[in-house]
């Protein structure tokens, strides 16, 4: 384990210190870490030089959980105790599992409200505690190899991803005990491993077909601003899917029985993978299955066979780019270049559909495997404070609308898709009977107008409405969506300004309370190592604050603080900075929340006048004057 | 405990005039500029403070952008400065003239299904109503010139039913496909 920095008591870091910081691309198939060292970015190998880690997780009688190559080595022998493809379980009810159940042969058990959890002979794991246990193994390969611990991470999502997905995701990462930066959406960090390369300016889309996901996004680069324009896609849609129909046709041409055999599943699953990347550089592979016993079949796959088995699949990804192009507000002849991403786009036949329906020849320099990882941590280098100069920046949207649900089943849209964020709206809403006391809020996301074809989020309970006639009542429910496309939801009766009661509920993602009932099982010192963590994390975070505010003092103190102010938040660093070193994390807690009171008020003061220095020389008059030519 | 640039009508905030007529480049770049200066992504190593200062400072910018970037928005957020609404959700008396060729358009588009080539059809009608809602952007431009705000108001609620149908328009074509 990577041994904890610290500095003198009372001595804070240089603010100019190069920190840890790495990019994580959390794949179906395969997931990679990747950090900026020496100014290049680069994905980072394990011990024996591989950077693909599969993504998949054994868990066997023994306990302690097997991850990557060594655990894809047993799937076909271990079916029901190694999992692969977790990603397509994250954030999604048992409703969703049912659908996929054909695809994903393992012994699922029911869990209150949330996700489905999978039964091994180690236990029960829910898709959230698996993808902790690669993202572990992550960040220890990061950790050995870059020597430290790491400041904080940016973890890749699909664009495509819903609420509950994002938030699933974010949940596994403080699960394997990482800080996340930003979560950042696939073909965005795409856009940004080609754009810092290249500095290309213009329009472009980013086709994204990874091992289970799909995304397509439109993108405005200018001047070192990344602006997403609209984005679209499946998020359970892609390679494996491939891999499904020509295990499907295998099985078939064999004649082998393999209805509920799960080993039989696996094995053709495995061949039809390795024909699939065989054939994109040969014209035809042999293939074979064996039931293992009596029956033993072997056969031939050709380039023809395989187009026919996955172009039905490629094809269902074109009305996305369509209806992308239309959100963006453009037509195909707007496009100035195609980025392919993903290891699925390795394939001619995807290769082929795409560029004939942008009629642009493909980006493809950057290995598109690897691609989204560098994009990741070049952003993550930046977010952590390495490089102060960097004017990059990224403006991202939200992929599907979000709504509420009223009276007669029906959702209104509050923010509509593509909608740049963060973005804040409230909308006001009213009682339907006299004397109604409490209201439901229910929080959907998707396109449709009825409640059951979209994605239920959460539930609240606004209460203590004052009792009134029906329609009386103004209840203004907010929606926030912060910059990682998480959504905040909050209500209040706004006629007599009563602070309402609200309740949070989500329907897949995880309470707090369940995150940390997962973590503290997932120690063996379950109390002690609890607690130590938890004094860890309140150092580090009292020691980034007190590097803030600094850094802010440092810039602005003099110009924005009378003496009595700048003693005031003195006195509060004082007291933070000596609890620090102390071994009471509630204290350190209380201290850091005092500082952060005492420069209320200074903070509003730099954003403020932020503001005034952004538009000096874009003045009214300024444009007055141009606009009249 | 709000800043005072949450305080600002979003011409103010962006640096532009208060006018209907607007230069998109400068919309575009005061847009780009101020979020290289408040981007949340600027803050992810400042205190929990300014984090949530830059998060709704972006989040009213964008609302502001989004608002201006949109003529019928603009033209709705410009009468609501002069305290007029448009009222879309009660005042639901429009023209007859115009009532009827909405209600033929919405026929053309329910007809969809039993028509040859459905693609044209839509292809026909949404460049039909791009067309009209030009119009209206040079209607509002110059009702808004002549200080006509009941003028600009009728025009504003005629284009609230042609984006409605342009959105129909939209859903047939993801149905279509």
């Amino acid at each position: 384990m990577a041994l904890l920095q610290i500095s003198e008591p009372g001595q804070s870091t240089a603010p100019h210190e190069h920190r840890l910081a790495a990019g994580i691309d959390l794949g179906t198939t395969n997931s990679l870490i990747a950090s900026v060292r020496s100014g290049i970015a680069e994905t980072l190998p394990d011990d024996s030089g591989r950077h693909l880690l599969p993504s998949v997780v054994r868990y066997g009688k023994d306990k302690n959980p097997v991850v990557g190559h060594a655990a894809l080595a047993v799937q076909t022998t271990e079916p029901l105790n190694t999992i692969s493809s977790v990603k397509r379980l994250m954030g999604r009810g048992k409703e969703d599992v049912l659908t996929l159940h054909d695809t994903m042969p393992y012994r699922f058990v029911d869990t209150e409200g949330g996700m489905p959890s999978i039964q091994t002979d180690s236990g029960v794991y829910s898709p959230v505690e698996i993808s902790a246990e690669i993202l572990r193994t992550l960040r220890n390969r990061a950790e050995e190899s870059l020597g430290g611990d790491l400041t904080g991470v940016v973890i890749t999502v699909p664009a495509y991803f819903d609420e509950a997905q994002r938030q699933a995701t974010k949940d596994a990462a403080s699960l394997a005990g990482l800080k996340v930066l930003r979560l950042l959406n696939e073909p965005t960090a795409a856009a940004v491993a080609y754009g810092l390369d290249q500095k290309p300016e213009g329009v472009f889309a980013i086709y994204d077909l990874g091992g289970g996901t799909f995304d397509i996004s439109i993108l405005h680069l200018k001047k070192g601003v990344f602006e997403v324009l609209a984005t679209a896609g499946d998020s359970a849609l892609g390679g494996d899917d491939f891999d499904h129909a020509i295990a499907d046709w295998l099985i078939e041409q064999s004649g082998i029985d393999a209805s509920g055999n799960h080993s039989i599943l696996r094995q053709a699953l495995l061949v039809a993978r390795k024909a699939k990347e065989q054939l994109s550089n040969e014209t035809t592979v042999t293939v074979e299955l064996s039931d293992g016993k009596n029956q033993h079949w072997q056969g031939a796959l050709d380039r023809d066979t395989l187009t026919s088995l996955i172009d039905p699949i490629v094809v269902r990804t074109l009305p996305a780019c369509r209806r992308c192009l239309r959100d963006a507000g453009l037509k195909v002849d707007h496009i100035d270049g195609v980025v392919l991403v993903g290891g699925s786009t390795r394939s001619p036949q995807v290769r082929d559909k795409v560029t004939g329906f942008f009629g642009k020849p493909a980006l493809l320099h950057i290995d598109p495997e690897r691609v989204v990882a560098i994009g990741a941590a070049l952003q993550a280098d930046i977010l952590v404070g390495n490089k102060p100069e960097e004017d990059m920046l990224l403006l991202d949207v939200t992929p599907l609308s979000l709504g509420i649900e009223v009276m007669g089943g029906m959702v209104e849209k509050i923010i509509p898709r593509n909608s740049p964020i963060p973005i804040a709206k409230a909308q006001e809403f009213t009682t339907y009977q006299d004397g109604q006391t409490a209201m439901v809020i229910h929080v959907l996301q998707g396109e449709r107008e009825m409640v059951q074809d979209c994605r239920s989020l959460a539930r609240f309970n606004l209460r203590g409405i004052p009792p009134m006639v029906a329609g009386a009542a103004r209840i203004r429910v907010t929606y926030q969506v912060d910059a990682d496309g998480l959504l905040s939801v909050s209500a209040r009766e706004e006629t007599r300004n009563v602070e309402s009661f609200i309740e949070v509920k989500p329907s897949y993602g995880l309470t707090d309370a369940e995150v940390e009932a997962m973590l503290r099982s997932s120690f063996e010192h379950a109390e002690d190592d609890m607690q130590e963590r938890k004094l860890r994390e309140k150092q580090v975070e009292a020691e980034s604050l007190l590097q803030a505010v600094a850094v802010a003092l440092k810039a602005d103190g003099e110009r924005f603080l009378n003496d009595e102010e700048r003693s005031a938040i003195d006195k509060c660093m004082n007291k933070l900075a000596q609890s620090k070193t102390g071994r009471d994390a509630v204290l350190i807690d209380q201290n850091a929340k005092a500082l952060n009171r005492a420069t209320y008020e200074f903070a509003s003061r730099r954003m403020d006048n932020n503001v005034q220095q952004a538009l000096k020389g874009h003045s009214v008059n300024e444009f007055e004057e141009t606009s009249g030519k | 405990m709000q800043q005072d640039d949450l305080k600002k009508d979003f011409f103010a905030f962006l640096g532009l005039p208060i006018a209907f007529d607007l230069d998109p480049e400068a919309l575009e770049d005061n847009y780009r500029t101020l979020q290289k200066h408040l981007h949340p992504d600027k803050f992810s190593m400042s205190t929990e403070q300014e984090k949530r200062m830059a998060v709704q400072l972006t989040a009213h910018l964008n609302e502001a952008q989004a608002t201006l970037s949109n003529p019928m928005r603009r033209g709705r957020y410009l009468l609501v400065m002069q305290g007029i609404d448009t009222n879309e959700e009660t005042d639901t008396v429009m023209p007859a003239v115009f009532l009827m060729e909405q209600i033929e358009i919405r026929e053309q588009l329910e007809e969809l299904d039993s028509v040859d080539d459905p693609w044209a059809r839509l292809d026909a009608l949404a460049e039909m109503i791009g067309k009209k809602i030009k119009d209206r952007v040079q209607g509002l431009s110059k009702a808004f010139a002549a200080k006509d705000f009941q003028g600009a108001r009728g025009i504003v609620r005629e284009m609230q039913f042609l984006h409605k149908i342009q959105d129909e328009i939209e859903q047939s074509e993801d149905r279509l496909s």
